[in-house]
């Protein structure tokens, strides 16, 4: 390409955009618009479950050391007890598994840090939920601020009420629909290649007995990554416990936090997010609502 | 979060950005349909976007990024000979140019570079737009899109490929006016 064909094509370029439209800037309409997003947004939080989900099971399948007991690490047989059932087996088992989630976040006062550095209080926000991923159908229940934000999956097809006596929205579910941890970057691949060699877990031991025995891991890890076209931090440490079922060799339940870097974009300002995932296995029914509004 | 600042980021760059929009998208209601998603998205997220100082790199890579999504959604639409959006309003004012750039026997260059460049795929538009419209080095638009500077580079000499096959008369006129 020489200068002159690119000065060529800037001119071009110009000549066509200058053709184009010249409506004026709604922005009252986007306001509204943008308004009535974040509502929905912050009813869809299950998306931080599921994406969680998702990177668990990315890193509890693949990071190096992930899913590898103590017995298999140092290639010795178990020789006085059970072997721990390994996180990769029991993740790859588990990933078409309904569950259920309890998502809490905490946002910063005003001026203050999520761990509260000041006098002022923190929000607080809960949300339940529960998501099938062989169906894609699942729902959110968001309670903060004294109200309570619903959402639904079904397929690709998405519904939200921002309040409980709100209109249905409905919509295509878009890729980065109730983006948080997601908006780490366009591709979540990406990002779960990048768990994966970030992550490191240890098993812990077992408990119960009989068909209640379980055997608990632990793991923590921290990404962080710089973002040299806006010169800023894109960065968060997740903590954490997963039992795995003795007799199935199922995930059992996920337990962990993740705290945002605070000088990160992620989600929002210093928040920490504590999710919860249970009752794998149990079914998840929802139904569209019956009238809903195209957003 | 403050719909003040909002509002003064929209209104300052509204116009720019619909441009931008319209050459990735070929169409008038695509243009404004995709500005104003990406904008109601931006409004969301106003408070992080504005502290890092830059909205202006998230709207250019939510428009990218939107148009390829848009774009992969109805490929077939795009793969027609002739762009569908010929005769729509904008396709009416192209053809008598507001700088009376017309061919003495009616042909406007400028329509032709629209439909080559909406021949494109999405990914080598962008590039091209953010690399000759928005006036981005190499390396600012391969962080918008977050790709290599060699993946713009190719991109960029492909569409450039692209849009010389159908314009040498369009840059040939160019040229004679720089």
């Amino acid at each position: 390409m020489t200068e002159d064909e690119g000065r060529a094509l800037s001119v071009a370029l110009h000549d066509v955009a200058e053709r184009g439209p010249g409506a004026p800037a709604p922005i009252d309409r986007l306001v509204s618009r943008g308004r009535r997003r974040r509502r929905a947004r912050s009813a869809t939080s299950c998306a931080v479950g599921v994406t969680g989900a998702a990177v668990l099971a990315a890193f509890v399948s693949a990071g190096p050391g992930a899913g590898r007991s103590p017995d298999t690490a140092s290639g010795t047989p178990a020789a006085t007890s059970p072997s721990p059932i390994a996180l990769s087996l029991a993740a790859a088992r588990t990933d078409a598994n309904p569950f259920h989630f309890t998502v809490t976040a905490t946002s910063p006062a005003p001026g203050g840090k999520a761990g509260g550095q000041t006098g002022a209080k923190a929000r607080t926000e809960v949300s339940e939920g529960a998501f099938d991923p062989s169906t894609m159908r699942g729902y959110t229940k968001a309670f903060g601020g004294g109200q309570t934000a619903q959402s639904i999956r079904i397929g690709d097809t998405c519904y939200s009420q921002p309040t409980l006596t709100a209109p249905w929205l409905v919509s295509t579910c878009s890729s980065t629909a109730g983006v948080s941890l997601a908006s780490l970057t366009q591709d979540p691949a990406a990002t779960l290649k990048q768990l994966e060699t970030a992550g490191q877990a240890t098993y812990v031991g077992r408990t119960g007995s009989g068909s209640g025995e379980l055997d608990t891991w632990k793991f923590t890890f921290t990404r962080k990554t710089q973002v040299t076209a806006t010169s800023s931090t894109l960065g968060y440490t997740v903590t954490g416990t997963a039992s795995v079922g003795a007799a199935d060799g199922q995930v059992s339940a996920i337990d962990y936090t993740v705290t945002i870097a605070p000088d990160s974009i992620v989600v929002g300002s210093d928040e920490q997010i504590s999710i919860k995932f249970s009752e794998y296995g149990a079914p998840v029914s929802v139904s569209a609502p019956v009238a809903a509004t195209k957003e | 979060m403050t719909d003040t600042e909002y509002a003064a980021f929209v209104a300052a760059n509204w116009d720019r950005y619909l441009r931008v929009a319209y050459l990735l998208t070929g169409t008038e209601h695509a243009a404004e349909e995709l500005l104003q998603d990406t904008l109601v998205k931006l409004y969301s997220r106003w408070r992080r976007v504005s502290a890092i100082g830059d909205p202006n790199a998230y709207v250019r890579r939510m428009l990218a990024n939107g148009n390829v999504s848009r774009w992969r959604r109805s490929r077939r639409e795009h793969l027609v000979d002739v762009a569908p959006e010929a005769g729509s309003a904008a396709a009416g004012r192209a053809g008598g140019g507001a700088d009376g750039r017309q061919e003495p026997g009616g042909r406007d260059h400028a329509v032709d570079l629209r439909r080559a460049l909406m021949r494109l795929p999405a990914g080598q538009r962008a590039v091209a737009v953010l690399r000759h419209f928005e006036d981005l080095s190499e390396k600012q638009v391969a962080e918008v899109l977050g790709c290599s500077v060699g993946t713009v580079k190719s991109q960029n000499a492909k569409a450039l490929a692209g849009l010389r096959q159908h314009l040498d008369a369009y840059f040939e006129e160019t040229r004679s006016l720089l």
